[in-house]
């Protein structure tokens, strides 16, 4: 059977894994691309940048006018045309007339002597022309004269009806 | 040889007395234009390599130093001004990548997708065949990772100074910046082998 040999190691042992630790480490901690210069010099920028850059500052830390209300001119070019869409649109319901209010208005303007050269032009509209007869004739209540309730009770009375020929009547 | 701003941790002479004349009335507006010459520049690359376009990164970079006008005041001494600088604006670029997705509901792959475009237009980008590979590599990076990587890469940051601009450990730094590296080799490789292949 083997026999492990859980001795302690000797100090050659641990220069080496030092040795091999900072190699590694400092493998990393040195590592370069070559040929790779800074990115001062891959990313471009004007001469003039630096100066623009200061005058920037300069003139964010030193605002010609305090403002009290920092007006920001893309939501109020915004609401301004939400308000204008709005408007129109509700503009635009009030003032749009239904069919049948024009026509009621333009039938409105029509003359009598229009309205029955019309009505007797053709064939159809002379049937129109029945049809609104025949429903004002059934509409027509007949007016009997001022005597009527009286002439009603003299025949009542020359009938000479009794009581029981009343009764079985009603 | 003239050190680098910024990467001295204390405050430095020059800076110190940029903030005594910025707290003065009269001294307050020439302070800060000789602050804003001293770091434009830096602030503007740190920006443009995040966000790829010229006019982004100048709105971002001027947005920075309003912000870093009304709260200059606020700062302690406690850090470099460049170190607080640069928090400014990394923390202003990240928020602005992260509003720029919101604000379009993309998923990340496609806020990436539209920078590697900006590369690939050639309008913002110059670069030859394997700097084009390489930014787009970094492009594929998480958005943290990417700020590492670009500081640690092309602005030689130490990481010390790096974890006081960013609020992280320095050994995770170290981690973010070694998968970084691991990542883009690949990528890189892959895309030459590719090219072979083709």
């Amino acid at each position: 059977m083997k026999k492990h040999n859980f001795g302690m190691p000797d100090e050659a042992f641990f220069e080496a894994q030092a040795s091999t630790i900072l190699e590694k480490t400092s493998g990393l901690e040195n590592w370069k691309l070559k040929g790779v210069r800074k990115p001062q010099a891959t990313f471009p920028v004007s001469d003039s940048f630096w100066l623009k850059m200061e005058d920037g500052i300069r003139s964010r830390i030193n605002p010609k006018q305090t403002k009290v209300f920092q007006l920001s001119w893309k939501p109020v070019f915004a609401s301004l045309l939400m308000t204008l869409t709005i408007g129109l649109g509700i503009w635009n319901f009030l003032s749009k007339t239904s069919d049948s209010e024009i026509a009621e208005k333009h039938l409105e303007q029509l003359n009598q002597e229009e309205i029955l050269i019309y009505l007797t032009e053709n064939e159809e509209n002379q049937k129109i022309t029945e049809l609104i007869a025949a429903s004002s004739f059934h509409e027509t209540t007949v007016e009997l004269p001022m005597g009527a309730d009286h002439e009603i009770e003299q025949y009542i009375d020359e009938a000479n009806l009794n009581e029981s020929d009343l009764e079985s009547n009603l | 040889m003239a050190s680098k701003p910024g990467n001295d941790f204390r405050l430095n002479q020059e800076d110190k007395e940029i903030l005594e004349k910025f707290k003065t009335e009269e001294g307050r507006q020439l302070a800060f234009n000789l602050l804003v010459r001293k770091y434009q520049k830096r602030v503007y690359w740190l920006i443009r390599k995040m966000v790829i376009d010229h006019d982004d990164a100048n709105d971002l970079s001027q947005e920075v130093f309003v912000r870093i006008w009304h709260h200059l005041d606020e700062f302690r001494g406690e850090s470099s001004l460049f170190t607080w600088i640069y928090r400014v604006a990394t923390n202003e670029c990240l928020a602005y990548l992260k509003k720029k997705r919101r604000r379009f509901f993309l998923p990340i792959h496609d806020l990436e997708g539209e920078l590697a475009g900006k590369i690939e237009s050639g309008n913002h980008f110059t670069g030859d065949e394997i700097e084009k590979k390489l930014q787009l590599a970094i492009l594929k990076l998480p958005e943290k990772q990417r700020l590492v990587f670009n500081m640690k890469y092309f602005e030689e940051m130490k990481y010390e100074e790096m974890s006081e601009i960013l609020g992280t450990s320095v050994g995770a730094l170290k981690a973010s910046y070694h998968h970084a590296v691991q990542k883009i080799k690949n990528s890189v490789l892959l895309d030459n082998n590719q090219d072979e292949e083709a």
